[in-house]
């Protein structure tokens, strides 16, 4: 399986980081921060691959829904859990607006989902970046400096909500600050998720995505659960981004989504999630291997290298064994 | 659905054709209607153009705005232009874009802003289509020998010597270390290894540290949001063991917000950003809330970073240029660009012509200098420096 | 002249324990055409691809005997091979490339090169004449008697004009001296069917022999030399023309064997259950046509016919695979334009005959494959949790159901979260049949539900539909090419020819009666 190479050499860097005199804790913290800050937008791929809709990197389309939530909600100046909410209910339905075209477009591509969906996340983008210089928002705040129009391309949300789930009900032990809040939204999406994929829809969106042939052949409206899936994943990925934003503190519009798809998928692959069939399992795992590969590999590259190439060499070891992990998983079958 | 698809590719790139068609007739009749006023207000008989090309408003805010007031001021002369949003892809379509400002006869002089490498080709068609019209960069990051060899004028920041007086200026707010951030994709680039070095010269040679840390490459990979997560990670473990005297410098502007952020926290040092700016990442930082009118004043965005950094206990920790040299070496070289053309006997090669043109035009002082000493006509400036 | 083109001796073969052809013994001279006759499963597949040197063939043992052509041992490697013989086949299946050209289809592989540019190149990079490929391939369609432009896309082509070009390529081969048409008028209509037979008479007289396979036996009569008969791998009989008379052959195909029928009712009511009205499938290869039927309570009703001639269509066209037109009406309501799960739930469901692809979810376990149906549309097996919030599985009602068709239909497993995958064809189907049986259908088709497995499971699933049958008055409609099977256990028997209903029978209808019913040929009097 590909997380335990990827595991591997998490430990090994693990190792070197404490060999290095690394603060251990403050990395301990940051990982979890990290997780659950991405993990979100890792578990809304889920419901669209065991749809059999392969891995949605059509991502930007659901993370721009949340956007937009997060900008009304700043717009009325709105903080802490209140604005965190607020932004989330919005960019969830915002996502389910969405979701009716692009389901749709996807369900008439069958078979070349996954290319679509680039295509779509791709050009979602520069029609985004239109409506971001141009709508109307009121919050100055929000605005360009110069030219007073049009939204910055990033905004900062230190007087809104950056951190709030962070630090609520957060735990310290001494140095260690576990974020307890955080974690536990995540939990609980993670958790309906994981009970939604146990119930009858959930059911039928697997059968779907396993053999579509059987789906109809036993009386489902095959494209009424592929749209349920996409709405469910979109819906997950606009609150995934207001989870983000909030641990990032910035708003960042524009071209930001734009790659964001990616890693996402990457951290899936990497957990264990085969083409056609994820779990929650899978995006926990991956998530946590690949961000904190991400945490501990630059500093650990700029403590052990010449500045000059570190970012180099370092690109090359993590995805170099990024790739051969998923080398070997697919060479143990594609059910390993 | 293919045929569909392809329809309404076919319709987009009709309607942008016939869009963009007809916006050119629209701008020349226009020109026509408002041409014998030009000729009676002013006084040199024929009409003439400034072609002036920046990157969107999404990828760079200053020199878009820069190029938009200078039409505002100057709607029957100044002809704006971007560059596509994606710059590195779609290369070829700036670079015919900007040759096909030379084919509107009227066009006197073309401004190119972009703060990359690659567009010089572009104005070394002009210069061989059409040699009476003006060349000048404000600034383009090609190599400066063929830049002064085929471009009228180049105007650029003193980048290189910046890395001097920077280091300078941090070691007087008190810093004792300076760190910088940069990525290999940047640390290719001539100038900004050579202020770098200067950097660090100038650092040890007044006896401060000097740290290097690489982050991820927003080029490359994941985009500039893995850099900016790394800063955000980095920056404390950084200020924990050098000390809250610390000046941190990052290659890149969207590492600014991050680290400006940072700073209000941890109360480091943040001499100047790498396109010193007022309008770059304060404003979001600091959430500054400006009133319509005040869009685009300077002043009022200064005093207000001011408040803000008394607020987070930072006087005299930050500081960086009254203007956005991003916005101000744009509008300079429009209004050079007009001085040549109405002024023939304007010395442009005298550097203190250039100071004192600054000056009685915008009320801001700005030291001038050759790029090379052989390259007379590759000028570098460096402005006065504000501390909030 | 004399020496046969083909010589069969003691030609014989296995798959794994399984006889399928035994001692088969026959020669061909040339310029004669053999028409080899015989029902599903009579090893008429087998024997061509013996001859055409099929890779299956040899994949599985090879063949026992002795194969001659032109005297001379064959010795057939791999399927390239018998071309070098001189033997053309003609598959049912057409091998032609839609976007290229009739000439490029025919001189495929067999193309003219420019001469001047031979010399200079390597041997895969020559440059194609195409002037002199088109020349080519239009006489070889003018001696087929075919008038059209080589020269157009073979997309356009009608399929009857596929199949001329089919066998024209095969002519276009050198030293072409044995053709083998199989089921080559399938396809065809009348008038194009005529055409072919006058272009292979035509053909046969330049001393090119053909073996034809069809099961049109007018057809057969009318055009062959000699007549071989095979039933159950076995020659029956070989027959110079003229010396058999149509009906005999039928009764020869068929074979006389007196079936015990499971009972031998008549039903008290025949109360109408299922009506159907000029139902159509578009099942390409397999079309329904002009489908009226009626289907009456309690029965239990066959539908056979030739493979791709329509028996499977019914099935796949009420789940909507397919395009369909027609009404059909099911206990007295009209479910012509219901989505298939409202026919679920009115009553109907339909087993189709492909396991793995369509009938169960093969990653899923034995025990979710069963209720799967049953929960998705009647939410059963589950039960709500987080007070009614969400409905989950309910394993414990679900695993008591699974225990209770496992034992009812002896699935043998290790346990009830076994994967469906790793389970044997015979309990695979035992699975989807228990999925069928979970949702209690009023009315139940089932396709081909003996294919693929072993004797003792065929027996169980057999039995099984029966019970259902009997006891929980389950109508039931079986579309199997097992003749033997139906005989033993439907009330009657539809046989379909050419995607019509060619017959009703009984199903202690003659040998003879279903003979003639399968190969009815023609497409105009279809009742």
């Amino acid at each position: 399986m590909a997380y335990k190479i990827i595991a591997g050499f998490l430990v090994l860097l693990v190792a070197l980081a404490f060999h290095l005199h690394m603060d251990m804790i403050v990395l301990l913290n940051l990982s979890f921060i990290k997780f659950a800050m991405n993990g979100l937008l890792v578990l809304s791929l889920i419901p669209m691959l065991n749809a059999g809709m392969g891995m949605n990197f059509g991502l930007p389309v659901g993370i721009t829904a949340g956007l937009i939530g997060m900008c009304i909600a700043v717009n009325f100046k709105l903080t802490g859990l209140v604005g965190l909410l607020i932004s989330a209910l919005l960019g969830g339905f915002i996502a389910l607006a969405f979701s009716e075209v692009y389901g749709r477009i996807l369900i008439a591509v069958k078979g070349r989902e996954e290319i679509a969906s680039t295509f779509i996340g791709f050009s979602f983008i520069p029609l985004m970046n239109f409506f971001w210089s141009l709508v109307p928002f009121s919050n100055r705040q929000m605005l360009y400096p110069i030219g007073g129009s049009g939204l910055r391309p990033r905004i900062g949300l230190n007087p809104y909500f950056t951190s709030t789930l962070d630090q609520l009900w957060s735990i310290k032990v001494g140095n260690f600050v576990l974020p307890f809040g955080l974690l536990l939204v995540y939990g609980i999406i993670a958790g309906l998720i994981h009970y939604f994929f146990k119930t009858t829809s959930g059911k039928s969106i697997c059968a779907v995505g396993e053999n579509d042939a059987f789906a109809k052949a036993s009386g489902l409206n095959v494209k009424k659960i592929k749209l349920l899936s996409v709405r469910i994943s979109l819906v997950i990925a606009a609150v995934g981004i207001v989870v983000y934003a909030q641990s990032f503190g910035f708003l960042e519009l524009y071209d930001a989504p734009l790659m964001m798809a990616f890693p996402a998928v990457s951290a899936l692959l990497i957990g264990g999630a085969s083409a056609k069939k994820g779990t929650i399992i899978h995006a926990i795992i991956g998530t946590y291997l690949f961000q904190s590969i991400y945490l501990l590999s630059v500093p650990i590259a700029n403590e052990l290298l010449l500045p000059e190439i570190s970012e180099i060499v370092r690109n090359i070891i993590t995805n170099g064994i990024i790739l051969y992990a998923l080398l070997i998983s697919e060479k143990g079958g594609r059910y390993a | 659905m293919k045929k569909v698809l392809s329809m309404l590719l076919v319709f987009a790139l009709a309607f942008s054709i016939v869009g963009c068609g007809a916006k050119a007739e629209e701008s020349s009749e226009g020109s026509g209607a408002t041409e014998p006023v030009v000729t009676e207000t002013q006084e040199t008989a024929t009409s003439y153009k400034i072609g002036i090309v920046t990157p969107t408003l999404s990828t760079s805010e200053d020199e878009y705005r820069a190029a938009e007031n200078m039409v505002a001021k100057y709607p029957d002369i100044v002809k704006h232009i971007t560059l596509p949003e994606n710059f590195s892809t779609e290369i070829e379509t700036g670079l015919s874009q900007i040759t096909s400002l030379a084919d509107d006869p009227e066009m006197k002089a073309v401004i190119v802003v972009s703060g990359q490498a690659g567009l010089l080709p572009a104005l070394q068609k002009i210069e061989e289509k059409r040699p009476d019209i003006i060349t000048m960069t404000a600034p383009i990051w090609d190599d400066p020998e063929l830049m002064s060899k085929y471009i009228d004028v180049c105007i650029d920041t003193d980048w290189v010597r910046r890395g001097e007086t920077i280091a300078r200026k941090a070691h007087d707010m008190g810093a004792k270390t300076i760190i910088h951030y940069s990525f290999p994709t940047h640390m290719a680039k001539e100038v900004i290894v050579a202020r770098r070095d200067q950097m660090k010269a100038t650092a040890e040679e007044l006896g401060m540290t000097f740290v290097e840390v690489t982050t991820p490459d927003p080029q490359t990979g994941n985009g500039p949001a893995a850099m900016q997560q790394f800063l955000r990670e980095d920056i404390p473990r950084q200020i924990e063991k050098y000390g809250v005297d610390t000046n941190i410098f990052g290659t890149n502007c969207p590492m600014y917000d991050v680290i400006i952020d940072e700073a209000l926290k941890l109360k480091f040092i943040v001499a100047e950003q790498c396109c010193p700016t007022p309008t770059q990442a304060y404003p979001t930082v600091m959430n500054l809330e400006l009133s319509e009118e005040d869009a685009g004043n300077f002043d009022k965005i200064n005093q207000m970073i001011s408040e803000k950094a008394a607020e987070a206990d930072m006087t005299g920790r930050l500081s960086g240029w009254p203007v956005p040299v991003t916005v101000y070496v744009p509008e300079y070289a429009v209004e050079l660009a007009k001085k040549m053309i109405e002024d023939e006997s304007f010395d442009y090669k005298n550097l203190d012509n250039l100071k004192a043109f600054s000056e009685e035009t915008f009320g801001v002082s700005a030291e001038f200098n050759t790029l090379k000493p052989e390259l007379d006509n590759y000028f570098v400036l460096i402005m006065e420096s504000i501390f909030y | 002249m004399n020496k046969p083109i083909l010589e069969l001796n003691h030609v014989g073969k296995h798959y794994g324990q399984h006889e399928v052809l035994k001692d088969i013994n026959f020669s061909l001279m040339p310029g004669k055409i053999l028409g080899i006759i015989g029902a599903n499963g009579s090893g008429k597949s087998t024997l061509m691809n013996i001859i055409f040197g099929h890779q299956v063939i040899k994949n599985t043992g090879g063949y026992t005997g002795v194969i001659k052509v032109d005297g001379q041992r064959m010795d057939v490697n791999y399927e390239g091979n018998a071309t070098q013989y001189g033997i053309g086949m003609v598959h049912q299946e057409f091998a032609l490339f839609p976007k290229l050209t009739i000439a490029e289809n025919i001189k495929l592989g067999n193309e003219n090169i420019v001469k001047d540019f031979a010399k200079h190149v390597l041997k895969d990079y020559l440059l194609i004449d195409h002037k002199k490929d088109q020349m080519e391939a239009q006489e070889k369609l003018e001696s087929l008697g075919l008038e059209i432009d080589a020269s157009m896309l073979v997309d356009h082509m009608s399929i009857s004009v596929k199949q001329f070009i089919e066998i024209a390529r095969e002519l276009d081969r050198n030293h072409l001296k044995l053709l083998i048409l199989d089921e080559p008028t399938a396809v065809l209509n009348d008038k194009d069917s005529q055409l072919l037979i006058t272009a292979l008479k035509k053909l046969v007289k330049k001393g090119i022999s053909v073996l034809f396979i069809s099961h049109r036996l007018e057809e057969v009569m009318c055009l062959c030399d000699h007549l071989l008969v095979l039933r159950d791998g076995e020659t029956v009989g070989y027959y110079e023309n003229g010396s058999i008379t149509l009906d005999q052959l039928a009764i020869e195909m068929i074979g006389e064997k007196v079936q015990k029928t499971v009972s031998n009712r008549a039903l008290d009511t025949k109360e109408v259950q299922m009506r159907f009205e000029n139902f159509q499938v578009d099942y390409p290869g397999e079309a329904l046509e002009n489908f009226s039927l009626e289907i009456y309570k309690g029965e239990v009703l066959g539908i056979t016919s030739l493979s791709g001639h329509g028996k499977l269509a019914v099935a796949k066209g009420l789940i909507g695979f397919y395009p369909t037109r027609g009404a059909i009406h099911m206990n007295g309501l009209d479910i012509t334009n219901l989505t298939y799960q409202e026919k679920i739930t009115k009553g109907l469901y339909v087993l189709c005959e492909d396991r793995k692809n369509v009938g169960l979810l093969l990653e899923h376990s034995i025990g979710e494959n069963i209720v799967f149906t049953a929960q998705q549309l009647y939410r059963k097996y589950s039960k709500p949790h987080f007070g009614g919030l969400m409905k989950l599985y309910d394993k414990a009602s679900a695993d008591k159901a699974v225990s209770k068709y496992c034992e009812q239909l002896d699935i043998v497993c290790r346990s009830h979260q076994q994967v469906v995958k790793t389970l044997s064809g015979g309990n695979q189907q035992k699975v989807c049949l228990a999925r069928s049986l979970s949702l209690e259908p009023d009315i139940l088709f089932v396709s081909e539900p003996t294919r693929g497995i072993d004797i003792a499971a065929k027996e169980k699933v057999l039995q099984s539909l029966i019970e259902s049958n009997r006891k929980d008055k389950m109508t039931l409609v079986i579309a199997s090419s097992e003749l033997e099977e139906l005989k033993r256990l439907c009330d009657r028997i539809v046989v379909l020819s050419e995607g019509r209903i060619s017959a009703i029978l009984s199903p202690d209808a003659s040998a003879k009666e279903f003979g003639l019913a399968f190969s009815k040929g023609g497409s105009s009097d279809g009742l």
